[in-house]
């Protein structure tokens, strides 16, 4: 009974609006000049219906479920401001998708010259994945908890090579499997002011509220030390660094605030500013048990004491207050001067959790304490004494100042082995200076040139703790080949950057040919040079197991020679037709990287078309092709302090994407009164790996079948992880009448998802340690219909 | 008169004759003067808007509601509310067009404007001539860093996005903002929509919540000074500071991230593992190489038999998520026991 009366309260409330409509529109004047010079205001209403549920079609649009959804927007405005009137004031209400998920609205009322004053809300839904656990708990929850009758998975392996760990779950655990749809939600909400004190001075303010519901995936890693006694008596035996897949909770808060007082003069102007960002996690830990033994009782097997309960970290609330000053001056009438500065402090002190996964003593405080103060400053001259030649010069500085405490913790790890870390607060700063010069050379002719220097350091502000004697860091659990690594140098640093110089040289040039015909091209060129410092601490790499090899480099970091090549071309053919192509490639070289990524390339091209059939028909077309690729090696002596004896691999990338669109327009159809629009599109994106053994000095001759600790499923292609999708839209709109109108479509959209990520999740064939999620692959077949009246007033 | 306060009256009768000629120099467009035209700020907004519509006749009388293009829907916009006396009128930004509006005196047809912002029955005017029309009154906040930026020294002007007679702005609409853009940033309408991307296409987020295309002093015309402050503007999460920092992470989200859209989720460059072994050489299992393996079992029971147990079984590793199928806090932990971003 509530919900007929909610229908019907709804229906009411429509009847309503649109009976007064008319009213309210046969009170103005619909003349030409007021068609032009006044709002139109509008209410939509209807309906449509989705063929089938998907997550990856609802991504983001709202329609993730199949069945029948409602089209509802509104746009109203109003005030003495229109239609050439003598006043100032206007207000607007806008709302769009109000049937679906993803609806806004918008408010705002303005008085010129004056002062605005602003609202608005958002939603966004974002549909992640379906996805089975037998984990129990909302998602959106941060406690999960397994049916004690789903007993154990036991990991351990077999004499005989057959299936096991949770490739054979029994049927009763797979009972135990039900299906969530992971999601976020957001509400924005936002509120927006604005004062002219005089045509001066004027002050600004944004606040933004984001509330954040749902949860994202994560896995997790389960802890071997973190078992009950009544477990162990059980005959229970943990094991470490087995897999489950969680919905991670996303209950945030984030509120964002903009504040800004300007001023502006004849030749200066001036902002003063404060952005403030205040993040709270409502939840401070995922708690979750672990069903993994790894003793000899088969899957299934009940334990005599609830699961151990494991726990991860959820992101820590954080603030961050920044002040921001800008300006300029004109200090002729073609040279100008900018500028700006500002400072912001970045903080953290969320108390910590996790601590029963301590060691003894090795929580040294509770909580961060954490400060980051980042501060920006850059100043710009710009001259332009004739219109032939403009000039720039500018010089930027940005620090990221880590002044956290660095302190020693020492921890169980996923194996329950105790482990020593010391915490390395990363700073880093980068002065940036450029020079431009733009050069007209005939009227149709312009060069650009350019050069840009920048200059990176790292470091930490908190020395790594080490023993005098050995030069190792304290608590570093080293053998002797990390013993080595660690003496390469006499000082040890916290990063394996500390100083990276970049040099960069652009030129493009811009031709009008005719008054139909333009062109460009563009060529840069860049060199960052990296100092590397070889043997660095890192938390990651605190133990025997986390150490890199001598000599692999970050792609992010190392030495990389970089070249751009860019040209388009644009040719008016006729009044009606536009033709244009454009293409760019990249090639990087990181060229001190004994390991690691060795070089890069990408390229695409564009094509496009826009052809006036009519005065009432056109139609466009456009082509994109884009290719990438990386090469990268890598060794298979973990901890070396040196590559020769190893064998190694290479792996490379290759990406591809080709995309197609259509576009036809034609209104006036039936004397006038119906438009159609047809939009199709098709697009096919692959990526693949590629690793293949190499053959180093000392080890002539390894093949991928012979090489140690390599098999056939080492090297070769990964399956294509490739995505087709094809979309086409039809949408006719039917003019009732001056006032009316019917808006009809469909949409047929096709998604074809090849990828093995889903492979590995699937019952029976996961690895042996993770247990499975059966998540789909996204691929979809989805029709879409919808129709919807408009009626529009003035 | 002592020889301080002399030397003080002299520098000051200096910089007085520095600073007087930088502050008093013309506009290259006469517009009203919204700094300092009192008499204007003293009307009614009534005499005002009577006003600058009688200006605005000496155009409109001839484009009127029947030009092709909607010229008259400027009333619309804030451009066209007159009873604001810092409103322009069609002379504030085509120029005073005295020889235009004298009509055809020499039998050669009528001149151009001042100022031609399209391509019409005229060449269109110079892109910085079209600028500098709206920078006289558009000065400093999101304009600040314009000249010398990206679109400035690439030939653009502001009406090359902006259709200010629009009674809407498409680049000022969160759902057409995108199509504007990508008339020229064509490998970016390809990005957005691929499998994993931004909701732009939806209608959810902007091109402009991250770029400032006016100019900025950030990377790629970003909003913020850096990559990652713009980004933890939405995505406050990742923002810490952390206990346990992931180098790539503190310094840039888009050494692993590729903000636009990827064929790889979530907007990722590479997939795990081999995205992580661009930094890192895998080192659990650096002494085998990742390939074919990470796609899953691939092998019949009988091959896994024959194997010895090992061939089909994907590595936890190296499969689904890989690394970050134990490593799950790959943008930092606050867990005292997470320096692996384990936890």
């Amino acid at each position: 009974m509530k919900s007929v009366n909610g229908v019907l309260s709804v229906k009411s409330l429509v009847l309503a609006i649109l009976s007064v409509l008319p009213l309210v529109a046969f009170a103005q004047s619909d003349d030409d000049v007021s068609i032009l010079t006044k709002p139109t205001n509008f209410v939509e209403l209807g309906l449509g219906n989705v063929s089938s549920d998907s997550y990856n079609f609802g991504q983001y649009n709202g329609l993730g479920k199949s069945g029948i959804f409602g089209i509802g927007s509104l746009g109203v405005q109003g005030g003495d401001a229109y239609g050439q009137g003598p006043g100032t004031r206007r207000w607007s209400i806008a709302a769009t998708n109000l049937g679906t998920d993803i609806r806004a609205v918008d408010a705002t009322i303005r008085d010129q010259g004056h002062w605005m004053f602003g609202l608005d809300f958002a939603q966004q839904h974002h549909d992640i994945a379906d996805f089975w656990t037998p984990l129990q708990g909302s998602m959106g929850g941060n406690v999960f908890t397994m049916p004690e009758a789903f007993g154990t998975v036991n990991t351990r392996r077999p004499s005989t090579a057959i299936p096991y760990g949770t490739q054979v779950l029994t049927p009763t655990q797979v009972g135990y499997f039900h299906k969530v749809n992971v999601h976020t939600d957001r509400y924005n909400t936002g509120v927006t002011f604005g004062y002219n004190f005089n045509p001066k001075w004027n002050v600004q303010l944004n606040w933004k509220h984001i509330e954040q519901s749902g949860a994202k995936l994560i896995s997790s890693g389960t802890d071997e030390n973190n078992t009950s006694a009544g477990a162990t008596l059980a005959g229970y035996s943990a094991g470490g660094e087995r897999i489950q897949m969680l919905m991670n909770p996303t209950d945030y808060t984030t509120d964002n605030i903009d504040f800004a007082l300007n001023w502006a003069g004849t030749k200066a102007f001036f902002t003063a500013g404060y952005f403030g960002s205040r993040f709270v996690d409502n939840y401070s830990s995922v708690s979750f048990p672990n069903p993994f033994d790894t003793g000899t009782a088969p899957n299934g097997s009940l334990l005599g004491a609830p699961y151990p309960v494991n726990a991860l970290s959820t992101p820590p609330s954080n603030d961050f207050n920044q002040v921001n000053f800008s300006g300029g001056y004109n200090l002729t009438p073609t040279t100008h001067l900018v500028g700006g500065y500002s400072y912001g402090r970045n903080t953290q002190n969320m108390g910590y959790v996790n601590q029963d996964q301590m060691a003894p003593g090795g929580l040294p405080v509770n909580s961060l304490h954490g400060l980051v103060i980042t501060t920006h400053a850059d100043v710009k001259l710009t001259n332009q004494t004739t219109k032939d030649l403009s000039l720039s010069a500018g010089i930027k500085y940005n620090e990221h100042d880590n002044q956290t405490q660095a302190y020693t913790y020492t921890f169980l790890d996923l194996g329950g082995e105790a482990q020593t870390s010391f915490s390395i607060p990363l700073s880093y700063k980068t002065t940036e200076g450029t020079l431009d010069g733009d050069y007209r050379i005939t009227s149709g002719q312009r060069l650009h040139f350019g050069y840009e220097y920048k200059d990176t350091r790292r470091g930490c502000d908190n020395a790594v703790p080490v023993d005098s004697a050995t030069g190792i860091p304290v608590g570093a659990d080293v053998s002797a080949t990390n013993t080595g690594y660690y003496q390469l140098v006499g000082v040890l640093g916290c990063v394996a950057v500390p100083k990276e110089e970049l040099n960069k040289f652009v030129v493009n040039y811009r031709a009008n040919a005719s008054d139909a015909l333009n062109f460009n091209a563009g060529y840069a060129y860049s060199d960052r040079n990296s100092t590397v410092n070889p043997a660095f601490y890192s938390p990651l790499q605190a133990n025997s197991e986390g150490f890199e090899n001598y000599n692999y480099q970050a792609f992010f970091d190392g030495s990389r020679r970089q070249q751009m090549l860019k040209g388009g071309v644009n040719f008016q053919a006729s009044d009606k037709l536009n033709l244009s192509m454009d293409m760019r490639g990249t090639k990087d070289e990181y060229y001190d990287s004994v390991l690691g990524v060795q070089q890069g390339k990408s390229g695409s091209v564009n094509l496009d078309a826009a052809y006036q059939i009519s005065e009432k028909t056109s139609a466009s077309v456009y082509a994109n092709w884009q290719y990438r690729s990386r090469d990268m090696v890598s060794t298979s002596g973990r901890n070396s302090v040196g590559t020769s004896g190893l064998t190694g691999w290479s792996n490379n990338l290759i990406d591809k994407g080709s995309a197609f669109g259509f576009n036809l327009k034609h209104d006036g159809l039936m004397h006038g009164k119906l438009d159609l629009k047809v939009d199709a599109s098709y697009s096919l994106d692959t990526t693949r790996y590629n690793t293949q053994s190499y053959t180093t000095a000392a080890i002539p001759g390894v093949t991928c079948a012979t090489a140690p600790r390599n098999s056939g499923y080492n090297c070769g292609s990964t399956p294509n992880i490739s995505s087709e999708l094809l979309r086409a839209a039809l949408t006719a709109n039917y003019h009732i009448d001056k006032r009316s109108s019917v808006a009809a479509g469909y949409i047929f959209q096709k998604l074809n998802s090849n990828d093995y990520y889903y492979n590995f999740y699937q019952l029976g064939s996961t690895g042996t340690t993770t247990m499975p999620t059966n998540q789909p692959s996204p691929s979809y077949t989805e029709n879409v219909v919808f129709v919807a009246y408009r009626y529009s007033f003035m | 008169m002592h020889l301080t306060k002399k030397l003080i009256l002299g520098a000051t009768l200096i910089l007085a004759s520095w600073t007087v000629p930088a502050l008093a120099g013309n506009p290259p467009i006469q517009l009203p003067d919204l700094g300092s035209n009192q008499a204007a700020l003293h009307q009614s907004t009534a005499e005002t808007a009577r006003r600058a519509l009688a200006d605005d006749a000496k155009c409109t009388r001839c484009h009127d509601e029947n030009e092709s293009k909607p010229i008259l829907s400027i009333y619309q916009t804030p451009h066209g509310v007159k009873g604001d006396a810092r409103t322009p009128t069609c002379q504030s930004c085509h120029g005073t067009s005295e020889k235009h509006l004298a009509g055809d005196k020499t039998g050669k047809g009528i001149p151009p404007p001042d100022v031609m912002f399209n391509k019409h029955d005229y060449p269109m005017s110079d892109a910085g001539d079209r600028t500098g029309v709206c920078l006289t009154c558009h000065k400093g906040t999101q304009r600040t860093h314009w000249e010398g930026s990206k679109h400035q020294t690439n030939g653009l002007a502001c009406n090359d996005c902006h259709k200010v007679h629009n009674a809407v702005d498409p680049v000022r609409s969160k759902e057409t903002q995108a199509a504007v853009c990508e008339t020229c940033h064509k490998d970016r309408k390809a990005d957005l929509r691929k499998i994993s991307h931004h909701p732009v296409g939806e209608g959810q987020v902007a091109c402009s919540d991250c770029h400032n295309p006016h100019g900025s002093t950030g990377p790629f015309l970003l909003t913020k000074a850096t990559v990652n402050e713009t980004c933890t503007t939405c995505h406050a999460e990742k923002r810490g500071p952390f206990l346990w920092e992931h180098q790539p992470v503190a310094e840039d989200c888009t050494n692993c991230h590729t903000p636009h859209g990827s064929n790889i989720s979530p907007l990722l460059k590479s997939r795990p593992p081999f995205l992580c072994a661009e930094c890192h050489d895998g080192p659990h299992n650096s002494q085998s190489a990742f390939g074919p393996n990470v796609g899953g079992l691939q092998s019949t029971i009988a091959g896994f038999a024959a194997s010895g147990g090992r061939a089909p079984n994907p590595s936890s590793s190296g499969g689904g998520r890989a690394c970050l199928n134990c490593h799950v806090m790959v943008h930092g932990s606050n867990s005292p026991a997470g320096a692996y971003l384990h936890r």
